[in-house]
């Protein structure tokens, strides 16, 4: 039996507006196994950018716990946290995110760099990587160069660099063409199939939907369908 | 992340935006390339007017020239000279290094035609100096010997030579007051016709430099006449009928006892230059003590057999002819004798006439005396501030051979001052004097040349262990009774240094302080516009300290970009207008102290091409300091950023 990577636990997020107490997420429980993908799906507003960042340590709950490799990453100190995005995460964002100054490669290494991994190393690492997502003639482009689809693969290809347990990715292909779309869930798939990475995706789309094995449905910050 | 990651990441960022990152870099450029041109040619001009005005060997402010002035009372109110005993209260004076009496040759007309070419200086005043003092003056040796030219160090402030501007006109007259103020005094010195100009010289090019110099003979008369009227000066050129006049009754008078074609020829020796004696306050030319002697001889020996054979008569003695007067003790000049020898005689008769009103009579004289002597100070003064402010020079003995015959109206008594058409000064005369009576009482020939002859040493040299003792020792002479007054300008000139330097100082720190706010803003404005990228970082494992680190390094990349291209467009700044900053410099200095101080060198344009690389680098660590303590603020900011607002689309 494969053994459960993430736990999440009566997780819940509220957001003070002035004296209005928004509930964006509200008592979530799930867990998922290594090597799994999970898709969530939801109207827009239900909080499924909010539980994703509770997933990944960027943000701290109201409640509730996230348990990661056995240990409940809410009760991180900022730098474990940091550490803990840095080596056991990987974000993928709807917008790619890379640095305009950097080149592809460049942007690879960044993650390498704040994980202290010497710069040699990490650009021959940045440069298997992107060869894996099939960009190897593109790596000395600017992002300004690439392609939407191009940059979320070297985006995807940042988000692996240290090779995190946990791939998570705030709707990746919606700004994507079909094709590219097509082609970066390609490369999800092999993860987590390759490396056992657990891979966790937020899309509106529900075509997409369908090829994750695990599926959640966040409405009004509660999961209404598993 | 390490230092050079996240140096190399920010000067990435930088050369990506280069458009965005030269808002940044020109400023700061332009104000440390400011810093770096004002600082090294503001260190570059105080260098050159420091070599300028004084000495490059440092060590001549570190020596004091105290001299016994020529009293110009009656010869038997005060002794000249100084003592041994002086000399010992001196060198027990704190911080005076050592001290000793010089001579002063008592010699006249001193003079060289070689040492600037087409131009004559004369030599002030002629001093043996020992070979121990002599190396402060010069590294050169400064043994005599009698066939090799003679070791001599020049006294600066005997540069200067005497220009005539008669504009057309041939009598020009200018008001002035006694005790004019110093505007007025400007004033009547810009219209006066005489000028002394000082000759700027190269030092390096004068030392080695082999020379003639003159000694005796008669000097040239001046061929104008300078006299005071009720509102200030006429000067009144003569005409060359009146010039001749004078010559040849200068000669008719000279011949009835010399051979005046012997007496009018000058000795003439060759001589080397070693050193060159610089500063304000410096008035003495300086030769090997055993050469000093040996001219003296020379001088004297020569005199007696330029005699023709006749006898000066009594009456003469003294009021028409003036020479040295030797009293069984000291040889020295007579410069006492030649203003009051005229009075001296009409009181004399007076005195014997009014015999009964003899007690009312010595007070007159005695107020009459000091009376004079108020007035020759106040004529010494002007003149000396003429001098000074380019009038013409004192000519020692005789600010009264100008021509002038001032009559001091007393009481009954009418005194007349000699004149130079009446007065001759005979090379090398020596008359005896009483030393009981004070009376002259004939010529004296009978010197023994094979001895020493006994000069009086009136001034003593005074070397301070360290020149920053100068002040403490000026003030102590003062309290043990030798009136020293400090006319070097290098008290001043060190504090002007000192003001330049504040004023550069003063300036670096206000455009320190302009930096720095400068890079706070921007550093700020980085924090703003770098949220998106520190979110990302954040998120893809940066920690505070990365986040720190790189913005800092971001703020330092900038920093070290705009100080390295900012030395660099000042020191191409330094290479483009040394050429105008030479001029105008020289210019300044000339048009300053240019024309009262001999100014020991010609400024180059290599002069103002140094650089002030101390300040450039103490200026370049500060600022790197001062950005990266500026830089912590906003880069604290940086690091709370949450990432989680700062990546949401
Ligand atoms: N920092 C915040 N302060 C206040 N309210 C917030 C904050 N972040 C999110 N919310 C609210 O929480 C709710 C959930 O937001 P979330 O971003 O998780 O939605 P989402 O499901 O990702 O929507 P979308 O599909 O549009 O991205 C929303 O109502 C949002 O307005
Ligand atoms: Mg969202």
């Amino acid at each position: 039996m494969s053994q459960k990577r993430i736990i999440v636990e009566n997780l819940a997020k509220n957001y003070k507006n002035g004296r209005a107490n928004l509930v964006a997420l509200d008592n979530v429980s799930f867990s998922l196994n290594e090597g799994e993908d999970m898709a969530i799906i939801g109207p827009s507003g239900s909080g499924k950018t909010t539980l994703l960042n509770l997933i990944g340590g960027l943000d701290r709950p109201t409640k509730g716990k996230v348990i990661i490799n056995n240990q409940d990453i809410t009760r991180l100190k900022d730098k474990e946290l940091s550490k803990f995005r840095n080596q056991t995460i990987g974000f993928v964002f709807q917008f790619f995110n890379l640095q305009e100054y950097l080149k592809a490669y460049e942007n690879v290494m960044i993650p390498m760099l704040f994980a202290g991994i010497k710069p040699s190393k990490a650009k021959e690492k940045a440069e298997k990587l992107i060869e894996s997502v099939g960009l190897a003639d593109r790596e000395n482009y600017y992002p300004r160069q690439l392609s939407g689809g191009e940059m979320q693969r070297i985006a995807i290809a940042r988000s692996l660099a240290n090779d995190p347990k946990i791939l998570l990715a705030d709707e990746p292909t919606a700004n994507l063409d079909k094709e590219s779309a097509q082609n970066v869930l390609e490369i999800f798939d092999r993860i987590t199939k390759d490396s056992g990475v657990s891979v966790i995706v937020i899309t509106h789309d529900p075509n997409i939907c369908k090829k994750f094995k695990n599926i959640i449905h966040i409405r009004d910050g509660k999961i209404s369908k598993k | 992340m390490n230092i050079f990651q996240a140096q190399k990441l920010g000067l990435k960022k930088i050369k990506f935006s280069k458009g965005k990152s030269l808002f940044l870099v020109i400023p700061i450029c332009l104000m440390v390339g400011l810093i770096v041109l004002a600082s090294s040619e503001a260190q570059n001009l105080i260098k050159v007017a420091h070599s300028s005005i004084f000495s490059p060997i440092e060590g001549q402010n570190e020596i004091l020239e105290l001299t016994k002035v020529n009293n110009m009372g009656p010869r038997d109110t005060e002794e000249t000279g100084f003592s041994d005993t002086d000399v010992d209260t001196i060198t027990d004076i704190e911080n005076v290094e050592k001290s000793s009496l010089v001579t002063e040759l008592p010699i006249e007309e001193i003079r060289s035609n070689d040492t600037f070419d087409g131009k004559t200086i004369s030599v002030g005043s002629l001093y043996g100096l020992d070979e121990e003092y002599a190396k402060i003056y010069t590294n050169e040796s400064f043994d005599y010997s009698e066939d090799s030219p003679i070791p001599i160090i020049l006294n600066a402030n005997d540069f200067y030579e005497i220009h005539e501007n008669w504009q057309g006109q041939t009598s020009i007259e200018i008001s002035m007051t006694r005790g004019a103020d110093e505007t007025e005094l400007e004033n009547a010195i810009s219209q006066s016709p005489i000028n002394v100009r000082a000759l700027s010289y190269d030092r390096d090019e004068l030392i080695g430099k082999v020379i003639t110099i003159q000694f005796g003979g008669f000097s040239e008369l001046s061929d104008y006449t300078q006299d005071r009227t009720s509102s200030g000066f006429v000067y009144t050129v003569k005409t060359q009928e009146e010039l001749n006049s004078e010559i040849e009754a200068r000669k008719d008078a000279i011949s009835l006892y010399w051979d005046y074609d012997k007496i009018s020829m000058p000795l003439t020796y060759e001589f080397i230059i070693v050193g060159i004696s610089e500063g304000e306050d410096k008035t003495k030319t300086f030769v090997p003590l055993e050469f000093a002697q040996k001219l003296i001889q020379d001088y004297l020996s020569y005199e007696i057999t330029a005699r023709n054979g006749s006898e000066i008569p009594e009456s003469e003695m003294n009021s028409t002819y003036i020479g040295l007067v030797y009293d069984g003790v000291t040889l020295e000049s007579d410069t006492t004798g030649i203003m009051f020898a005229g009075m001296r005689k009409e009181m004399g008769s007076q005195v014997e006439e009014q015999f009964s009103e003899i007690n009312e009579q010595i007070e007159e004289q005695n107020r009459q005396i000091s009376e004079a002597n108020e007035q020759n100070k106040q004529i010494v003064e002007e003149f000396s501030n003429e001098r000074r402010a380019g009038g013409p020079p004192p000519q020692m003995p005789g600010m009264i051979s100008i021509g002038s015959v001032e009559s001091l109206n007393a009481g009954n008594i009418n005194v007349s001052f000699p004149t130079s058409t009446d007065t001759f000064n005979i090379p090398g005369l020596v008359y005896a004097k009483d030393s009981s009576t004070n009376e002259l009482t004939g010529e004296y020939t009978s010197f023994d040349f094979t001895q020493e002859l006994p000069l009086i040493s009136n001034s003593i040299l005074v070397k301070i262990n360290d020149v920053s003792n100068r002040e403490q020792v000026v003030s102590d002479l003062n309290t043990n009774g030798f009136s020293f007054q400090d006319y070097s300008k290098y008290k001043q000139f060190e504090k002007l240094e000192k003001y330049l330097k504040i004023a550069i100082d003063v300036a670096s720190i206000i455009f320190m302080v302009i930096t720095a706010l400068f890079i706070l803003i921007n550093m700020a404005k980085f924090v703003s516009e770098g949220r998106k990228e520190i979110g990302i970082f954040r998120a893809i494992g940066a920690s505070k300290g990365d986040i720190r680190l790189l913005f800092i390094l971001q703020s330092l990349s900038y920093a070290l970009i705009s100080i390295l291209l900012g030395a660099l467009l000042g020191i191409s700044a330094v290479w483009a207008i040394s050429n105008l900053i030479v001029n105008s410099a020289q210019n300044l200095i000339n048009s300053t102290i240019g024309e009262t101080i001999v100014l020991s060198s010609n400024i180059s344009q290599a002069d103002f091409l140094n650089l002030n690389y101390q300040m450039i680098l103490i200026y370049a660590g500060t600022l790197l300091l001062v950005t990266l303590i500026v830089s912590l603020i906003p880069s604290g900011q940086a690091t709370k950023v949450s990432p989680v607002e700062a990546i949401r689309n």
